[in-house]
């Protein structure tokens, strides 16, 4: 607990000039695993669009490690939400990872370690052995270790994940959470949006609830989700 | 076999066939963008916006004597803006995409005839509606193909210089912003790019026929392909085989060169997609 990577200091933002999140204050310290829950339409990717400075904040300030979060966001690796892409795109999956690369260049091709470090990401993910299929050929499982990979593969210190178990089966599930507890523990920070904290509750170190503000915060998930509360 | 020869002898003849390898090579790779990132109705509607940039060159031409407004610079100038205005309006929450492109598409058009219309015709003779709309290669001299040739090059030389990033901001549009990728500029280049091809296309299929070249090639190697390049290269062999295929063929039957092009083609990738269909079947069983 270090310092704070991520800070949001009285944010309301939205789309159109309607505000999704009213009022939010939320600090992400170093090393932490923090759980994001809430309702559907609640605000929980809308507070994820104004970290990564998709979207401009109506009000409030928001930085990412001390820097605007358009400087900042490349410090982080993201995992949208399942099918925001278009599976049917003819790309492979090593070369899905690829683009996680900050060194990418337009007319220089990747070095020798731009390579090695796809094969790395790829390794650490599981998801070598699909490197040269194409991503529509890919299982849901597969897709999400894939997307993971181009998430790490620039080794960011924040790892922000829209619910990157949704739509998984619970091995498929258990493999995404195997890869997100070995992050956590080389200190990589983790923000990650679920609707089913079922088999990482003891993992996670903090929790919030977000509907339309931050509602709560809690340090001891498992007693939450044991407990039968916010989720 | 020795007619065919004989025509092939004729520069014009040649010009043509020049003309439809050089078209097809834009449309394989450009036309592969268009088929990944679902811009057909885009690359529909800056097309028939040309045919306004058309009847505006006509007419500046026979009314006010501007004699560097050709055609092709009208229509690549009516082209270029319609890109502009497919971009700019994407940005503004209460416009729809298909709206802005059915606008355009219309207006464009009405656009050529209104200034066809008031022309001065003792001036210049125009070229027909039906070979504006549908083709003549026979009209393509030699230095309409030095401007396509060099056209092209600097076409493959701008995608290729943002491929990476062209890949990145149509697979995943918001992966592209967080890294940093400047998506509007890069799209409004992607929309200039196929506003420049259609120009270039318009010369050998005509302007309606543009979206058969533009998209069917590629979605054929989009087929047998696993990645971006490899579409782009099938495609472009599918467009440049077929496409002379097509125009032997018409030599052979006596058949305007563009209509029978886009036919050979789509008969082709019917024919692909139903022994695709048989095979997968069979696996399955």
């Amino acid at each position: 607990m270090s310092g704070d990577l991520v800070t949001l200091d009285g944010v309301t933002a939205g789309y159109g000039g309607n505000a999704i999140l009213r009022n939010v204050d939320l600090h992400l310290h170093e090393g932490d695993f923090m759980a994001i829950v809430g309702p559907n339409g609640g605000g929980k990717t809308t507070l994820f669009r104004t970290i990564l400075g998709l979207i401009e904040p109506m009000e409030g300030e928001v930085s990412v490690t001390g820097l605007s979060p358009s400087k900042g966001c490349v410090n982080i690796g993201y995992v949208p939400q399942f099918g925001s892409f278009d599976r049917k795109y003819p790309v492979l999956a090593e070369e899905v990872v690829a683009m996680g690369l900050r060194t990418r260049q337009s007319l220089n091709p990747f070095s020798g370690r731009d390579r090695d470090s796809v094969r790395k990401a790829m390794e650490y993910t599981g998801s070598l052995e699909f490197a040269r299929k194409r991503i529509g050929e890919l299982s849901g499982g597969q897709l999400q270790r894939t997307l993971l990979a181009r998430a790490l593969v620039s080794r960011p210190r924040i790892l922000l994940l829209d619910e990157p178990t949704a739509s998984l089966d619970p091995e498929m599930r258990s493999g995404v959470y195997d890869i997100l507890r070995d992050a956590s523990s080389d200190g990589i920070t983790i923000m990650m949006i679920t609707h089913d904290l079922k088999g990482i509750e003891d993992d996670v170190d903090r929790m919030v609830r977000v509907d339309r503000t931050i509602y709560e915060v809690t340090e001891d998930p498992h007693g939450m989700v044991c407990g039968g509360g916010v989720l | 076999m020795t007619d065919i020869i004989a025509y092939l002898s004729i520069p014009l003849i040649q010009n043509m066939f020049m003309a439809t390898v050089l078209a097809c090579v834009l449309c394989g790779v450009i036309g592969t963008y268009v088929v990944v990132n679902r811009m057909v109705a885009v690359t529909g509607g800056i097309a028939h916006t040309t045919f306004g940039g058309v009847g505006f060159a006509y007419y500046l031409m026979s009314v006010y004597a501007v004699s560097w407004m050709t055609p092709m610079i009208g229509a690549l100038i009516f082209s270029a803006v319609a890109a502009v205005i497919m971009v700019v309006c994407k940005r503004i929450d209460e416009l729809r995409e298909d709206t802005v492109i059915g606008s355009l598409w219309a207006v464009g058009m009405a656009l050529g005839v209104v200034f066809m219309c008031y022309m001065d015709r003792s001036v210049i003779v125009p070229s027909s509606y039906e070979s504006i709309l549908f083709g003549n290669m026979l009209l393509i001299d030699s230095g309409k193909l030095c401007i396509m040739a060099a056209v092209t090059a600097v076409i493959l030389a701008v995608t290729a210089f943002f491929y990476r990033d062209l890949r990145i901001m149509t697979f995943d549009v918001t992966h592209a912003k967080v890294s940093g990728i400047n998506v509007v500029s890069l799209d409004l280049i992607l929309h200039i790019l196929i506003a420049v091809t259609c120009v270039m296309v318009a010369n050998v299929v005509g302007i309606v026929m543009i979206m058969a070249l533009m998209t069917i090639p590629a979605a054929m190697g989009n087929l047998f392909s696993k990645d971006l390049k490899g579409t782009m290269l099938l495609g472009t062999f599918f467009a440049v085989v077929l496409s002379v295929l097509g125009l032997f063929l018409s030599i052979g039957i006596n058949t305007p060169p563009g209509a029978t092009v886009v036919l050979v083609i789509g008969a082709v990738f019917i024919v692909m997609l139903v022994l695709r269909k048989i095979v997968s079947s069979g696996h399955a069983e």
